[in-house]
């Protein structure tokens, strides 16, 4: 209940003031511990990235150009966090062995899953973070050579200037619409049991992938609480 | 205020109606949309969905029976064959499909529905002219600009406390969404049509195929029309037209093409698999129309009068049970007498209270396929019997 009500408040504090709300769970019995073979090193799954233009009617309209960009900023500013932290970033950008993909989707689905749960706290879940992909995840890591996996979601609208007058027009009216914004999440899985370590939920309505600047704050608020 | 209102209004429209273009038709081979446009947007969600369909486990790898379908693609899609990358699917159900980015789809449904070559190759001349007339962006554009266009009414009207009219509205930009559409079905129908025709194909085959789906979709009541019909022009309407079409075109020549052997030879591998997806899509309704026609088409062969009696029996409408019996006595009299058919045969006595005649198709059952993998099940039934 407190949980549901914080993300209301999140929900509309990201609605009418514009500012960020990130949440992160840390799993109860998952320490961080690096194993001797393997050394510091985490794979970056190919970051699920999706800039779009949020139009008059709002309808979300992918926009590659900014995605391109977006992803690009993305994935530069984790890799040289984990680099602050003394860790080695493999990035996994093309998965194509098909127990690899299902793993991927498997962790969309959880993802979503866990996204959910943080909303509506599920009565045999507890407040925990208990969520696992299974042992299955073992192939990533013989393959890639880590003991971690950090897998990203993030969706990014932006109002055109048909929505601004939509919106602008429906506060005259006195109906708040939806602008443009940011929706993801990061996880961390233990690629030797298949875990979920940690789990965080960025909401935002500002910040801009588009540029540099913005988009290393978007991915700081997106790793905030990592345990690494 | 009313003023400010209206001024807004007038700016939104013209904001969001700025993007028509006339022409939709494929730009040549090798084109690659603008990163900044809309259409590269909408290329790279459906790269995405391509790399899903790519590493799908319900992908038929097979290499000849891609050969086949490919070198069908290759003739229709002319000089564009190189940007169309086919992909064959496991899936009971008629389907075909081609992304914009020149993705394409087939499900192992269409293949089991489709008679002969002919008929493939008008339905996928049919996907082949959405894929080379981008209707996709198109309709997407029309999206766009028709669900600005109702935000902007109902908030007005909302505002102004009519609200009703701006339900109309909806209403109506609904219809201009669908109507569009319907344009685009008879637009890939020419298209599709022309491109067969040029090969020879026998036009016939069209609205024969075409008939034959409308015919199994509107067996079943409970079938979702906006998968398939929803989208297209009215099926009747759509049927007549085609007619005519195909009678006036198959008096141009003499001969006509429908290559049922080379069609026969390509599927025939998968025919037992296809045929037990369809039984496990779990609509007998629509199965007993397919089989009846596949029965027909070719008599001998047992696995389809099995599946009519698997979809008969299931149907379970008054007086199918005798006919659903005689399916399976006709499947076994087949050469390839599928030992399912005796379980089917154990199923219907057992309903009927026949003891005696159940335990002896089910024992036929346990003998001719000892390792079913319902074995554990029919075993139990005997104990029952």
């Amino acid at each position: 209940m407190r949980l549901q009500g914080i993300f209301a408040l999140a929900a509309l504090c990201g609605l009418l003031f514009g500012c960020a709300s990130t949440m992160n769970k840390v799993a109860a019995e998952a320490p961080i511990n690096w194993s001797a073979e393997k050394g510091k090193k985490v794979l970056l799954i190919d970051p699920d990235v999706e800039l779009s233009e949020l139009t008059a009617g709002g309808v979300t309209e992918p926009r590659a150009d900014w995605t391109a960009t977006g992803k690009g900023f993305i994935k530069s500013d984790i890799g040289s966090t984990l680099t602050g932290k003394g860790i080695d970033t493999v990035p996994v950008d093309a998965v194509t062995d098909p127990h690899e993909v299902q793993l991927v989707k498997l962790h969309g689905a959880v993802g979503i899953a866990i996204l959910q749960n943080a909303m509506i706290n599920l009565p045999t879940k507890g407040k925990t973070l208990d969520w696992t992909l299974g042992p299955g995840v073992t192939a990533l890591r013989d393959h890639y050579n880590g003991d971690y996996a950090l897998f990203v979601y993030v969706r990014d609208s932006y109002s055109t200037a048909g929505r601004a007058a939509i919106i602008l027009l429906g506060a005259i009216a006195g109906i708040g619409i939806q602008g443009g914004t940011q929706v993801g999440f990061a996880s961390l899985v233990d690629l030797r049991t298949g875990k979920i370590v940690w789990f965080n939920r960025l909401i935002s309505s500002t910040g801009s992938l588009k540029e540099d600047k913005p988009a290393a704050a978007t991915v700081q608020n997106l790793l905030a609480g990592l345990p690494l | 205020m009313r003023r400010i209102l209206a001024g807004t209004l007038v700016s939104l429209l013209a904001a969001t109606g700025a993007r028509a273009d006339d022409s939709y038709a494929m730009p040549p081979p090798g084109y690659t949309p603008d990163m900044k446009s809309d259409e590269a947007g909408m290329w790279m969600q459906v790269d995405k969905l391509e790399a899903d369909i790519k590493a799908s486990p319900a992908r038929i790898r097979d290499e000849k029976l891609n050969a086949y379908v490919q070198g069908l693609v290759c003739k229709l899609a002319g000089e564009y064959c190189r940007s169309i990358r086919l992909y064959v699917m496991e899936v009971p159900a008629f389907n075909a499909e081609t992304l914009p980015n020149g993705a394409m789809v087939v499900w192992s449904g269409l293949l089991l529905r489709s008679e002969n070559e002919a008929q493939l190759a008008f339905v996928l001349g049919h996907e082949i002219t959405h894929y080379l007339h981008r209707h996709s962006l198109e309709r997407m554009r029309r999206v766009v600009n028709t669900s600005g266009f109702v935000a902007v009414f109902s908030i007005i009207t909302a505002g102004a406390g009519v609200g009703l009219i701006g339900l109309a509205a909806n209403a109506a930009a609904v219809g201009a969404l669908y109507a569009h559409t319907r344009d685009q079905e008879r637009d890939a129908d020419a298209g599709g049509f022309a491109a067969a025709t040029a090969y020879g194909y026998d036009p016939g085959q069209a609205p024969a195929i075409w008939r034959y789906v409308a015919a199994e979709t509107n067996a079943n009541p409970h079938h979702e029309h906006a998968v398939f019909f929803a989208t297209h022009p009215e099926p009747e309407e759509r049927l007549a037209a085609m007619q005519k079409e195909a009678a006036a075109e198959t008096a141009k020549r003499g001969e006509w093409a429908t290559n049922v052997d080379a069609f026969h030879d390509a599927v025939e591998p998968f025919l037992g698999r296809w045929v037990a997806d369809e039984l496990a899509r779990g609509e007998p309704l629509e199965g007993v129309v397919l089989f009846e026609r596949l029965s027909a088409n070719q008599p001998a062969r047992g696995l389809f009068r099995y599946a009519l009696g698997e979809s008969l029996r299931k149907r379970n409408a008054k007086g199918d049970a005798p006919l659903a019996a005689a399916a399976y006595h006709a499947a076994l009299d087949c050469a390839d007498a599928p030992p399912q058919a005796w379980r089917g045969l154990g199923l219907l006595a057992m309903k009927d209270g026949d003891k005696a005649e159940a335990k002896e198709d089910f024992t036929q059952y346990r003998a001719k396929a000892p390792d079913a993998d319902d074995k554990a099940m029919i075993d139990f039934y005997l104990t029952q019997l």
